[in-house]
């Protein structure tokens, strides 16, 4: 575990994240497998913010601002002109939030998918418009509350499963994460880079404000998301080949819930819906990644 | 190109000197980001509950870390810094810290006795001595009893540079762990070999001195102090009258008898009445002599007094247990005790009465060829008489008489002398000498020793960085050949099993290097400190998320409020 | 080489000649023959490009951003629905200094549905801090995207060249394809001011407070300022190299003129027609011709067109509440002047309508007649 961030801190420390921030540590991780000879396309999120403003940067590694449903089109680009200078030693990463993945720029991420670009895409998924003030996403769970799904009116859909709109691309690679498990991470970031094509990382991020809890929880809770099964811990391998990394704990999900005010409005039987719902999906996941992979003799 | 500004510009750079575009020079450091911090993260020591636990405050993580890296005497020298007889209570003690291990929160707890053990057999098997002690300050000082506290007492007076002389009335020191623990649990040779080399460290001993007979407190006027650790030497009054008879013997009497090869009966059946360590003592004694054993208790087995493990062996080894059942009367007849046994409906103890309640009609026979009556101990006041102790507190230096030595009282006289009273244990009574002996110390030499750091609160232990494993278990004797004599039962842990079993060790409230502050900083403010050991928390970024405090696996960090 | 060609596919002959490093986009008619031409070209080795056919013109240009910000020489073309869709990144590509050049074939926006000639998409796109050329023939396209490239790369912006829908990009005539050598010397490889890459660390386009927006700002409106005569210049060499020689504003028997007409893109050509009709009847009429719309070449329309005594605008495109986009950028240019013609402002061939002979004749005769100019655009040809 000691090793994850990698021999450099590509991040510095002053960077403008909220106390407790995951999505801090999410790209220190990451940069930490990758090393320096990496550059970041970066669209409107909070880390917008934590970059810094002009004329700071809190990354050892260049940088590019960009609009908020450009990630993937942008990383694209970038990619191409790495390549035709013959640049193709460096990678290329995509750092968008759960708003500039499953939302606002999932057709330029489904088009550089199919198009299986040459890049690492990484969603740091905090489940909600955190850097505008918490509004919900389509990556907010059911009956979370944010600032514009109150708790007398609570989102009523799931959370969207970005993995499987992935996964559908038939990607080399997508895979879960979370900070809890750095290694893990780490792991999974090393593995991608060894494909070539569309990487997907899919990794939970626990946000103070926005998940209404005390920010030294961040680790705890990222950890009882995979332990609960909330946020199941797997990677897919083109696109067909399901393997879950960590064996959760199968705690109650209510435990889960509880240290979060934003689910505070929850009742018993809320509760137990969800703690049914999340069982049912681990159960299709356990399925898949017990199916045989498909081979070319199956043809 | 602007027209006049009527409010100064900011003092920065004007667009000439900017980039062409919106450009940042990479890793600029950003803001002093400590100034948003209300909590500030500390590194720390503190105690783990194992050693909180432990009436004489042992080191615990740190023995068992050692023990760990394979330095078992390293782990013992650490150890006698508090208790000179681990191979003793290795085998003996009633292990309060096993109750409070954070490891039973996941699995099962550290078997820190038989680590203990391991560690004391060690030093035993190497004839390893005390380490020679600070400078002298040739006070003499005199304890009465050469039992467990009286010991204790010794040893930390001759670490604290005084010389003491121990008084016992028997031919050898030891009090109960010599005469009243059986051979099976703690054989002699082990004892001998811990007290001589006590014996070494300049702790006098005078045998067969017994208080009130041999001596009197009034003739140890040349020492500087005085403890009396005599303990209980009289048997609780039973709650019926007893016929004068050989076959009705307290506990004391029958287990010394036995360490005395004394004849006992050595067929036919053995009634031990009592629920505790002595009763399943005695019980599992009479097995060994050839006789059947019945134990007689008015506990249900589960509440029996008696450590668990103890019940266990003894009910494998044989021994009945007939559990919640009070003798309601016992009378002599050709053959024996015949006892009439009712079974109880409750019961409440005290020094002097018993309060029981039996089912009526459930008076049944049981016929003894011998009974032994292991229902606790008293004080025998007599050798006291000549002392006033009004005012005397347990371990608290006193001087009633004028002109006399400094008087202190302590083991398990201490209950019995108005103070605390403690479990009549060995670890207890080495601990109450300990406490005699720094207190005295105090004293004479106002020397403050520095208290342990604060125990560690149990929810600081974050038990995710815990791996489950399985606890060792020591080599024990097969039972059938347990029964044939009086040979240990307990062989200990294997140095292999031994060095997995510190293996599990959580190390409670001790930073072990484990990086995981430095690894979930979101703010990368802790560094591995230039020495190797340990970290730094750079406070002009820390923003006080207090991630670090909350994932260290063992509380080695704390929290402190920021004052503006 | 002499070919036929459209212009759409003058513009993949450009762009191939240009050594565009990488291309995305999209297909929209009539855009599409240029992509289709260039994607042979790729296939063939013929261009040594990356060409990403991505899945919207938005991301078109959001990979040409990213191309362009790694120091690659990109390319995007689009029309119309696809314009307005890149409106946001346009924006974006010029506060970052990005000279990527775009091939925009005029088309009306919808509803309902339109696909021909209009010129409201590119010109909505007058604020986003895009270089606009408009051209006449397939020729000037073909040599507007190498003077675009030339003059983008020194001012760092991006630029658009712009052409009418099927009068144009439809229509094969012979154009004069420069040898790869020759375009070569007038355009040297890019070599960006700034680049995203790892030798070289920094984070482009961060957040900017209120201390510096304006700076930033006031820097690119210098280099807009300044590209107006490095397009002049640009020109000039081109003509040097190539015998073509082109104008911010070209005059065409304007210097005596005592009403001179104004015209942008493929409307041009007729209006010479009409002007030497006109004259030959003893009109005293000239011709101005809008290549260059941003910068606004605004020291070319007071020399060209402040001693006329009237200026007729023809705008083949409609501001709505507000009429021809065209004429208010002249008569704003002209707001200043001691003496300035009155602008008689036309609105005409929006939606594909033909500009005819007729139609610029009509015109020309309406504001000969006027003593005073109309407070609002006359529309010209359509049914009231």
């Amino acid at each position: 575990m000691t090793d994850a961030p990698g021999p450099e801190e590509l991040l510095r420390p002053g960077h403008l994240a909220c106390q407790g921030c995951a999505a801090a540590l999410a790209m220190r991780y990451v940069l930490g497998a990758l090393g320096e000879r990496t550059v970041v396309v970066l669209p409107a999120s909070c880390w917008s913010i934590i970059a810094g403003p002009f004329p700071s940067s809190s990354l050892a590694v260049p940088l590019v601002h960009v609009p908020f449903e450009t990630a993937g089109a942008v990383a694209s680009g970038v990619r191409a002109a790495l390549d035709v200078r013959g640049r193709r030693d460096v990678e290329v990463l995509a750092w968008a939030g759960d708003g500039g993945t499953f939302d606002i720029g999932l057709q330029a991420l489904s088009g550089a998918a199919e198009r299986n670009e040459d890049i690492i895409y990484a969603c740091y998924d905090n489940e909600a418009y955190m850097n505008t003030g918490i509004q919900r996403s389509s990556a907010t769970p059911r009956y979370a509350w944010t600032t514009t799904t109150p708790a007398t009116s609570p989102k009523t859909t799931p959370k969207k499963n970005i993995m499987e709109i992935l996964a559908a691309h038939k990607i080399p690679y997508c895979a879960t994460a979370t900070v809890a498990y750095p290694q893990d991470l780490a792991d999974k970031v090393a593995k991608a880079r060894k494909y070539r094509g569309t990487k997907f990382l899919h990794i939970l991020c626990p946000c103070p404000p926005g998940w209404k809890y005390e920010p030294r929880f961040t680790v705890k809770l990222a950890r009882l998301a995979v332990h609960t099964k909330v946020f199941p811990i797997y990677e897919i391998t083109g696109g067909d080949t399901y393997r879950i990394n960590i064996d959760p704990e199968g705690t109650p999900v209510a435990e889960y819930l509880k240290l979060q005010g934003r689910f505070a409005h929850l009742n018993e039987t809320e509760m137990e819906e969800m703690q049914a719902r999340v069982d049912f999906e681990w159960g299709r996941l356990l399925h898949k990644s017990l199916m045989e992979p498909f081979t070319r003799q199956q043809r | 190109m602007r027209a006049p500004a009527e409010k100064p510009l900011p003092d920065l750079p004007g667009a000439r000197d900017l980039p062409q575009a919106v450009v940042c020079k990479a890793q600029a450091t950003v803001s002093l980001t400590g100034t948003w911090r209300h909590l500030r993260p500390e590194y720390r020591r503190a105690t783990a509950p194992c050693q909180t636990a432990c009436p004489l405050g042992n080191d615990i993580e740190g023995f068992i870390s050692r023990l760990a890296e394979g330095s078992p005497i390293d782990a013992w020298h650490l150890l006698v810094e508090t208790n000179p007889l681990p191979a003793v209570c290795g085998r003996v003690c009633f292990k309060p810290c096993e109750a409070r291990c954070s490891r039973s929160r996941l699995d099962q707890p550290l078997a820190i006795r038989d680590l203990e053990r391991v560690a004391g057999d060690e030093a035993v098997a190497r004839e390893v001595p005390l380490p020679r002690l600070a400078t002298r300050k040739n006070r003499n000082v005199a304890v009465v009893g050469g039992g467990p506290a009286g010991l204790g007492f010794a040893y930390h007076a001759a670490r604290l540079g005084y010389l003491p002389t121990v008084f016992e009335q028997n031919e050898k020191a030891g009090g109960l762990l010599r005469y009243g623990i059986p051979e099976y649990r703690l054989p002699e040779k082990i004892l001998d070999a811990e007290l001589e080399r006590m014996s070494g460290c300049g702790i006098e001993l005078r045998t067969n001195k017994r208080m009130g007979r041999d001596f009197s407190l009034g003739e140890l006027r040349g020492f500087a102090a005085v403890f009396v650790a005599t303990g209980l030497q009289a048997p609780r009054p039973f709650h019926l009258a007893l016929p004068d008879s050989r076959r009705i013997l307290p506990a004391t009497q029958f287990l010394a008898k036995i360490k005395a090869k004394a004849p006992l009966p050595s067929h036919g059946r053995i009634v031990v009445v009592g629920g505790g360590s002595a009763a399943v003592d005695a019980a599992r004694s009479a097995l060994r002599l050839g006789a059947r054993a019945t134990i007689v208790c008015l506990e249900e087995r589960s509440q029996m007094p008696a450590d668990n493990d103890e019940c266990r062996e003894a009910e494998r080894e044989g021994v009945a247990i007939e559990d919640r059942t009070s003798v309601l009367d016992l009378g002599l007849d050709r053959s024996g005790v015949l006892l009439v046994l009712g079974r109880v409906e409750s019961f409440s103890l005290s020094d002097r009465a018993a309060a029981i309640r039996c089912a009526t009609g459930s008076e049944r026979l049981l016929q003894a060829d011998l009974v032994v009556l292991a229902t606790g101990q008293v004080v025998d006041r007599e050798p006291l008489a000549a002392f006033d102790w009004a005012g005397a507190e347990e371990c608290e230096p006193t001087k009633p008489q004028g002109e006399g030595p400094i008087v202190l009282f302590g083991g398990d006289l201490a209950g019995a002398l108005g103070g605390k009273a403690r479990p009549a244990t060995v670890a207890e009574a080495l601990a109450s000498g300990m406490r005699a002996g720094r207190a005295l110390h105090e004293k004479l030499a106002a020397a403050h020793p520095p208290s342990p750091p604060p125990g560690l609160e149990a929810e600081a232990i974050n038990l995710a960085y815990f791996a489950r494993s399985t606890r060792e278990r020591p080599l024990m004797l097969p039972v059938a050949e347990r029964v044939a004599g009086f040979d240990e039962v307990c062989r200990g842990l294997s140095r292999p099993a031994a060095q997995r079993e510190a293996g599990r060790c959580f190390h409670c409230g001790r930073c072990t290097g484990c990086d995981n502050c430095w690894l979930f900083c979101p703010d990368l403010a802790v560094a591995r400190s230039n020495d190797g050991v340990g970290y730094q928390i750079d406070l002009a970024y820390c923003k006080g998320c207090a991630i670090c405090a909350e994932e260290c696996p063992r509380g080695a960090i704390s929290l402190v409020e920021e004052r503006k | 080489m002499r070919k036929l060609l459209t212009a759409n596919h003058a513009v993949s002959h450009a762009v191939r000649l240009a050594r565009v490093e990488v291309i995305a986009a999209y297909p929209i008619t009539p855009q599409t023959p240029i992509v289709e031409e260039l994607s042979e070209m790729c296939a063939s080795g013929a261009l040594a490009a990356k060409f990403i056919k991505v899945e919207s013109e938005h991301s078109a240009m959001a990979c040409c951003i990213g191309a362009e910000s790694a120091g690659a020489r990109s390319f995007t073309a689009t029309s119309s629905q696809g314009l307005a869709l890149m409106h946001e990144l346009l924006h974006w590509a010029a506060g970052a200094r990005l000279p990527i050049v775009m091939a925009e074939v005029n088309r009306a926006l919808g509803p309902g549905w339109n696909i021909w000639a209009d010129q409201t998409d590119s010109l909505a796109q007058r604020d986003t801090g895009w270089l606009q050329f408009y051209c006449e023939s397939a020729q000037e396209v073909l040599d507007s995207v190498l003077i675009a490239y030339r003059v983008a790369e020194q001012a760092s912006l991006p630029a658009m060249v712009a052409y009418d829908a099927f009068f144009l990009s439809h229509t094969a005539e012979v154009v004069e394809v420069p040898s790869q050598e020759s375009v070569d010397r007038y355009l040297p490889p890019y070599r960006p001011k700034l680049e995203l890459g790892v030798e070289a660390p920094a984070a482009f386009g961060a957040l900017t407070s209120p201390d510096y927006f304006m700076e930033f700002r006031l820097k690119a409106e210098q280099a807009m300022e300044a590209a107006a005569d490095m397009a002049t210049q640009a020109m000039e060499e081109f003509a040097g190299l190539f015998g073509r020689r082109y104008y911010p504003l070209e005059a065409y028997s304007s210097d005596d003129a005592e009403l001179i007409l104004v015209v942008t893109g493929s409307a041009a050509s007729t209006a010479r027609v009409v002007i030497d009709r006109l004259r030959g009847s003893g009109k005293r009429v000239g011709l101005v011709k809008v290549k260059l719309f941003r910068p606004s070449p605004k020291e070319e329309i007071r020399r060209l067109l402040g001693r006329a005594a009237k200026v007729a605008i023809v705008d083949r495109n409609l501001s709505l509440g507000a009429g021809g986009i065209v004429a208010q950028e002249i008569a704003a240019a002209l707001a200043n002047e001691p003496a300035r013609p009155a602008i008689h402002s036309y609105i005409a061939g929006l939606g594909g309508r033909d500009i005819t002979e007729e139609t610029l004749e009509e015109i020309v005769e309406d504001a000969l007649s006027q003593v005073r100019a109309r407070p609002r655009p006359l529309w010209v040809g359509v049914r009231s």
